[in-house]
């Protein structure tokens, strides 16, 4: 039996990082994203996990259908860095104009330089899956996706997924978790900056402010309440330069990443010792060899082979991050502390602090 | 003695309760300008008012002289003469222009002109090239702008405005005032809600807006954090025990039309008068009720912009257009209203707590409705 892994966090926490490491070793499936581009960048989580038996039609459609906001940023140049298909050679099967389907954004790509064959390779067998709960089918997809690089482990990380880990708790019961967290004040400025958060949330604000997804409905019958900041982001007058002029605030972002610790710590909690790992990604930084070792022998509890030469390898993707809250300007320096205050006070609690 | 009106703007709110204001009190024929979009004029305009009629439990009284002494021609006031093609076969007594666009944005600045001032030159002119003998116009009580203490119903003083809906009122309330062709009343509503008995509306500008931005923050809060705005207090700036100028709409119409009926109006005579509340409820406590209704944690009010965090700063930036309700103290003074319709009864006024809240909710229940498939985040 395959084992299952995810790797959780509120997003800008290092978990890239993680898949990246977990990719180069050979025993270990490394399955990057999946489910922040099936559920279009969260925007769409309900309909990714329905409530009813799905078959491998569906699961098909899902993964093979360019959706929309992810697709919209890369027409108009402003993709996330995380994206690997290459949209913009000519040299592949899927650009701009096509736009990319969701599992070849990043899941394929990373798992092959050949991302298109193997898209094409898993229609057959993907279409093929029997009738059962979402959760089933996404275990089968994952399992041929191991199965074919011959690994006993499988593991997922999408960015910012700590806000569906309640659904992944019910639709992978045996997986186990890593819960990857960094100090929130770092977070929220690299958050800010990052264009996946800022897409994120000018669609919470565009979906609260007309009250319909714009994405899906053409109602526009509360447009005027928009700003006129944000109505340029609506889908049909989208730009490069609106949406890089619209400022995500630090504070919003703080705000954000301590909901997200508030709520998936009460999510995690409900998990037996054995079945949760966390890690500090500050201690990647500072002390690479044991956090990576510490990860890998939760990830492959029976691993046997040369883990410290893996490690060492490993260790040589670190890098030092970009987005340092203490180097701030002193206003936002107070805002993303009084913002972070309660997500730093919940892990405080549970014994991971960071310096004031 | 019938006589006939001509309205624009009848498929609006203030409009359309209007319309069935004047068949509710008189026998005479009411024409509407009314700009085609997917339906023709008519349809619009039977539409609009039966949905009216039916918001204000007035179907079954009114569906019969709504289908017989209605008409409806196709027009647009953004055209010259309104769009009307044959204005010398119009007769008309007293011209009624309520059309006006409620947008303030800035990127809606052309439309708000367009629509409000040279709207106002079309329906003079149009006016005129019939031949009316009175002209009332549906201004607001906002072109008050920036002043504050009692406001008179007179010419409007030349203070600052806060956004282009009040700029554009005020230029266009210009427009009539040097028209000199007819006599003039120029009417001004302040914040326009739902029926006194029934509560309800058919537009939701107004209260029904900023209930609507408090929800949007709330929701737009509650995906980033949820229950963050149920325990902390927004702080925002507010005139605490000014007046909240809420008024009903049925007591709107029922002043403008028992003003116009009540005498004629002779050109050049210019007669100004105040819609309004006059016993608008506290303003502190009306907003605390609306931020109860949503579900928010009770306001604090402060004039001290350095108690701000940042969540404030970025609610009070949002709710930026309703500042000229929020912030001065005015008191709209209603003596030409009173000359003539008397001292009325203060009930359908009175708005105590229970009474804002059951307009909130009942325009919160619509939006729930309307809002029912906004999908998970989570």
């Amino acid at each position: 039996m395959i084992d299952q892994v995810f790797v959780v966090g509120t997003g800008r926490c290092g978990s890239t990082l993680i898949s990246n490491i977990l990719r180069l070793h050979p025993r270990i499936t490394s399955i990057s994203e999946f489910f922040s581009f099936v559920t279009d960048l969260g925007c769409q989580v309900a309909a990714a996990f329905p409530a009813q038996n799905v078959d491998g039609a569906w699961l098909w459609q899902l993964i093979s259908t360019a959706w929309p906001r992810q697709n919209l940023m890369i027409r108009h140049d402003v993709a996330m860095d995380e994206v690997l298909y290459p949209f913009a050679k000519g040299t592949h099967r899927f650009d701009r104009n096509s736009g990319v389907p969701a599992i070849s954004q990043v899941t394929l790509p990373h798992l092959s330089s050949d991302p298109d064959t193997l898209l094409d390779e898993l229609e057959p067998l993907v279409r093929a899956l029997p009738s059962g709960p979402p959760g089933l089918l996404f275990q089968r997809l994952f399992e041929l996706l191991a199965a074919r690089q011959g690994s006993p482990v499988w593991v997922e990380r999408s960015g910012g997924s700590l806000r569906i880990t309640h659904r992944l708790i019910e639709h992978f019961p045996r997986a186990r978790f890593v819960h990857i967290v960094r100090d929130g004040r770092d977070v929220a400025l690299s958050m800010s900056k990052h264009h996946g958060f800022k897409m994120v949330l000018v669609c919470f604000q565009l979906l609260e402010t007309l009250g319909v997804d714009p994405f899906l409905s053409m109602d526009r019958r509360w447009e005027e309440d928009m700003s006129d900041e944000l109505a340029a982001l609506l889908p049909e007058y989208f730009t490069r330069q609106a949406f890089l002029d619209f400022a995500t605030p630090p504070p919003l972002c703080g705000h954000y990443w301590s909901g997200e610790i508030l709520e998936g710590l009460t999510v995690l909690d409900s998990l037996p010792t054995e079945r949760l790992l966390t890690l500090r990604y500050e201690d990647f930084l500072h002390d690479s060899e044991r956090a990576i070792t510490q990860l890998i022998r939760y990830v492959l509890p029976d691993e046997s082979g040369d883990v410290a030469s893996f490690v060492r390898r490993a260790a040589t993707l670190l890098r030092a991050p970009s987005s340092r809250w203490m180097v701030g300007e002193d206003k936002i320096r107070r805002q993303l502390e009084d913002a972070c205050a309660p997500g730093l006070a919940a892990l405080a609690a549970r014994g991971l602090s960071w310096p004031i | 003695m019938t006589s006939n009106h001509l309205v624009t703007g009848a498929t609006g709110f203030v409009g359309s309760a209007l319309v069935l204001e004047l068949l509710r009190c008189t026998e005479d024929r009411v024409v509407c300008i009314v700009r085609p979009s997917q339906l023709d004029a008519s349809t619009r305009l039977q539409n609009a008012l039966l949905s009216a009629a039916e918001s204000y439990g007035l179907l079954d009284s009114m569906r019969r002289a709504i289908f017989e002494r209605c008409i409806a021609v196709a027009g647009d006031v953004e055209q010259p003469d309104c769009g009307v093609e044959s204005p010398q076969h119009l007769s008309c007594d007293q011209f009624w222009h309520s059309a006006a666009s409620l947008r303030f944005e800035d990127r809606y600045a052309e439309e708000i002109s367009r629509v409000n001032v040279q709207g106002t030159i079309h329906a003079l002119s149009l006016a005129a090239k019939i031949g009316v003998s009175q002209f009332n116009y549906i201004s607001t009580a906002y072109v008050a702008g920036s002043s504050e203490g009692l406001i008179i119903e007179k010419k409007a003083p030349s203070a600052t405005r806060n956004n282009h809906y009040e700029i554009s009122k005020a230029q266009a309330e210009a427009l009539v005032e040097a028209d000199t062709r007819f006599g003039r009343r120029i009417f001004r509503p302040s914040i326009v809600i739902g029926h006194s008995r029934t509560l309800g509306a058919t537009n939701f500008t107004g209260m029904y807006g900023f209930v609507r931005k408090l929800k949007a923050f709330h929701g737009l809060m509650a995906r980033t954090q949820a229950g963050l705005l149920r325990r902390k207090s927004l702080r925002l700036r507010l005139d605490v025990g000014a007046p909240l100028d809420l008024v009903p709409i049925d007591r709107v119409v029922e002043n403008a039309v028992a003003i116009a009926l009540s005498s004629t109006v002779s050109a050049p005579e210019l007669l100004y008068f105040h819609l309004t509340n006059p016993h608008a409820p506290q303003m502190d406590q009306a907003i605390a009720t609306m931020f109860a209704v949503v579900g928010l944690a009770p306001p604090i009010y402060s004039s001290d912009k350095s108690e701000f965090d940042w969540i404030d700063e970025e609610f009070n930036e949002r709710i930026d257009f309703y500042r000229s309700y929020l912030i001065g103290h005015k008191v709209f003074d209603r003596s030409q209203v009173t000359r003539i319709v008397g001292e009325e009864s203060p009930k359908p006024y009175e708005m105590p707590g229970p009474v804002i809240e059951r307009y909130c909710q009942w325009y919160l229940d619509r939006l729930k409705r309307e809002r029912a498939g906004l999908p998970a985040t989570r």
